[in-house]
């Protein structure tokens, strides 16, 4: 029961979120609510588990939030350097090869 | 008698966490600009995320369950912060310009420069050029209209000052 | 309950297609298609495919978005206007998708028990299971023991299939780089 209420909770969360997502003017704010999305889905995911008396799923719940990570950060890091993991600045281009 | 002890808690902790996520939720939807709207989210990101979590730990009771609970809210709250911090960044990088109250009240695009002056040599493009000049006056001015009030002067002769020192910089840029 | 959070994911997972369709910045669309992605994983997860809703969030929400980008970086941001009216496909695609529901009424009613499905080799796996692998959950036992060389088949074609990629959008940077 008290598992239900706080899943209502969550599912409310989610649908602001997504709205968010749909309405967000800038690539930042989709990004923002992806997160929530994310995060709001591994909360769900545990107290779902929870409320169906099988608490074992909570380990994919970590690889969901490790992957919630990665996902952002990837996009951010595009964002910042236009690609990923080299600094693509023209100031700052060096060289190596 | 532990266990309803143990059940109200949790029945408390979940309500609760439950009330700060939506709260965060509804603040990620009506508020005006980026920034404020991270500055909610991150209610729902430690409170909310906790406080689920601390009523679920309740519930599982000593064991390893316990542990993976408190492991995926080490997890998210590590992870918020940092991914925060990114987006953050990146949207200043990108340009963004926070919505500030301008002392008429009005929401203004302010850029953050002009509030951290100290930042502004790493985050501003448009106004690096000018930095360094105005970077070095404000900062004292601060420390000067900061210190001015507290010995306790009337509102009267400060209020010039005192209640405009974040938006007063934003001032002599328009 | 569980009911209700399906209606709901669904739901929601239905609001964010047509986002992604009407939304012309990609990168918008790379940042709702991980979404999508984890609420797929999450009614996966109330439909109790734990191993798909694992397989959905680690493709669909980490290593698309990061090949995406990495598409991305070698195109535009902005998608190009459609140049031909969108009728026929989407003719096409009603048309597809009213077969597919067409298809759906002849299953058999979710999860019941007198299907081919549960009563040829399912049970004969149920009941051989717990003894022969240890392991509680049927679905990761058939995966990983009883068609074990399948899923490592599987894996190295995906494995290759990634280094395949990695390949091409490196040679592509490098290309790019020398011609500056």
């Amino acid at each position: 029961m008290m598992f239900s209420v706080a899943i209502l909770g969550v599912l409310v969360a989610l649908t602001l979120a997504v709205v968010r997502a749909l309405k967000g003017p800038t690539a930042f704010d989709r990004l923002l609510a992806a997160n929530a999305i994310g995060t709001s889905a591994i909360m769900l995911l545990a107290l779902f588990g929870f409320m169906t008396g099988r608490p074992e799923f909570l380990d994919i719940g970590i690889t969901y939030a490790l992957l919630n990570m990665i996902g952002t950060l990837a996009v951010l890091k595009f964002f910042r350097y236009g690609a990923l993991g080299h600094a693509q600045d023209p100031a700052k281009e060096r060289e190596p090869e | 008698m532990i266990s309803v002890l143990v059940d109200i808690l949790s029945w408390i902790a979940l309500t609760a966490g439950a009330a700060f996520y939506v709260i965060g939720a509804v603040g990620m939807t009506r508020m005006p600009d980026l920034f404020t709207r991270m500055h909610s989210v991150s209610v729902s990101d430690t409170m909310g995320v906790g406080l689920l979590c601390f009523g679920m730990i309740l519930q599982a009771g000593p064991s390893l369950l316990a542990v993976k609970i408190a492991f995926v809210v080490l997890v998210l709250w590590a992870t918020g912060a940092v991914a925060t911090h990114a987006l953050a960044r990146a949207a200043l990088h990108d340009g963004a310009k926070p919505l500030l109250a301008a002392p008429d009240g009005r929401l203004v695009p302010t850029d953050c420069v002009d509030l951290f002056p100290e930042l502004g040599v790493r985050l501003a493009q448009p106004l690096a050029s000018e930095t360094p000049e105005e970077g070095e006056t404000p900062l004292p001015d601060d420390g000067a209209t900061i210190a001015e009030p507290a010995p306790g002067y009337g509102p009267a002769g400060n209020t010039g000052a005192n209640p405009d020192a974040a938006p007063d910089p934003t001032r002599e840029d328009r | 309950m569980e009911q209700l959070i399906n209606m709901v994911l669904l739901t929601l997972l239905a609001l964010i297609t047509f986002g992604i369709i009407r939304v012309r910045n990609l990168f918008a669309v790379v940042v709702l298609t991980s979404a999508y992605s984890f609420l797929m994983a999450s009614v996966m997860m109330v439909l109790d495919a734990v191993d798909v809703a694992m397989t959905e969030a680690s493709v669909g929400a980490g290593i698309s978005t990061v090949l995406a980008l990495g598409a991305l970086y070698l195109t535009k941001t902005e998608e190009a206007e459609p140049r031909y009216s969108p009728l026929l496909p989407a003719v096409v695609a009603g048309t597809t998708g009213a077969v597919l529901i067409f298809g759906t009424l002849d299953l058999p009613p979710f999860g019941s028990a007198d299907t081919p499905l549960n009563t040829h080799v399912g049970a004969d796996y149920l009941a051989r299971n717990m003894a022969e692998t240890d392991i509680p959950n049927v679905v990761t036992s058939v995966l990983a023991s009883y068609r074990g060389f399948d899923t490592l088949g599987e894996t190295t074609v995906v494995f290759t299939a990634g280094i395949g990629v990695l390949m091409l959008l490196k040679r592509w940077r490098k290309a790019e780089r020398r011609e500056d």
